[in-house]
């Protein structure tokens, strides 16, 4: 189990030493409903070991733009696709590096993948929410998930 | 001094190249740990490394144990900068040979920090 209040820890203090933004949490659970209807982005990244799951950040695409555009320091519109998905990657291997101690056992993590539309679902087959958290960033939802993969059922 | 950035996220490798020119470092980048071998090896001018742990193909600790089989790379400092933050991976690194570690996040200061510790930078 990762609390809460420690996901919103990690997320502060990434989000203030890297891109310098301050970031709130704001206590919805209702993702699907603030992000229909907008372009928005996903990030994963997947642990694998001791704990199988995975680290996922959503949010919407004029969030990520404005967050990309402090890490590359450059205008939000000057900014390719790749460049606005690769700095959400990164911030979400961030949040995972710091995740990952609190989980039991020793596990890795893979490279970022990241998918951007328009209500599209993602889900990480066979695998239950272990925390989420919703943000406010900007003006903006962003939403943090930690799932965890099921055990596969033990043999009869 | 020319210090060699490497990072798989090209976010993070303008955040460090931006840090490192402003305390008046030469910056090269690279994406990987096979191209950052690689600049090493062409460029006899890098005396610093800022090298990633989880990168596509070989990572940043087998680059740092590549760098230090060579006697070559011996003046060569290596910083692990990196997401990878069990206690138990950041003692691998640095008995692979990594002289400093940084935790991602981190800040200008925590990186000015090592710099200055390992005298690659004189304190402001
Ligand atoms: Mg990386």
């Amino acid at each position: 189990m990762v609390h809460e209040d420690e996901i919103v820890q990690i997320v502060q203090s990434i989000w203030m030493s890297i891109l310098g933004l301050g970031i709130v949490a704001d206590g919805t659970n209702s993702m699907q409903e603030r992000l229909s209807g907008r372009r928005t982005l996903t990030a994963c990244v997947h642990l694998t070991g001791a704990f199988e799951g995975a680290t996922l950040v959503f949010c919407t695409a004029r969030l990520a733009r404005r967050m990309s555009s402090v890490m590359f320091e450059t205008p939000p519109e000057a900014l390719s696709v790749e460049d606005v998905q690769d700095a959400l990657g990164e911030l979400t291997n961030m949040i995972a590096g710091n995740v990952k101690p609190l989980l039991e056992g020793s596990s890795r993590l893979s490279l970022p993948s990241v998918v951007e539309g328009l209500d599209y679902r993602m889900i990480v087959p066979g695998s239950r929410v272990l925390s989420q958290v919703g943000f406010e960033c900007e003006g903006e939802p962003l939403h943090v998930t930690i799932v965890q993969r099921e055990a596969p059922p033990a043999p009869a | 001094m020319k210090v060699l950035v490497i990072d798989d996220s090209r976010a993070m490798r303008a955040i460090l190249s931006k840090i490192m020119s402003e305390l008046g470092f030469d910056v090269v980048t690279a994406a990987d740990g096979r191209e950052g071998l690689d600049r090493l090896g062409e460029d006899d001018g890098i005396g610093l490394v800022l090298v990633d742990w989880n990168l596509p193909g070989m990572n940043g600790y087998e680059l740092v144990k590549a760098v230090r089989r060579d006697p070559a790379w011996d003046e060569v400092r290596l910083i692990m900068v990196t997401t990878e933050t069990e206690r138990e991976n950041v003692s691998r690194a640095m008995d692979a040979g990594a002289d400093e570690y940084v935790m991602k996040p981190f800040t200008k200061d925590v990186l000015l920090e090592k710099l200055v510790f390992l005298g690659l930078v004189k304190e402001s």
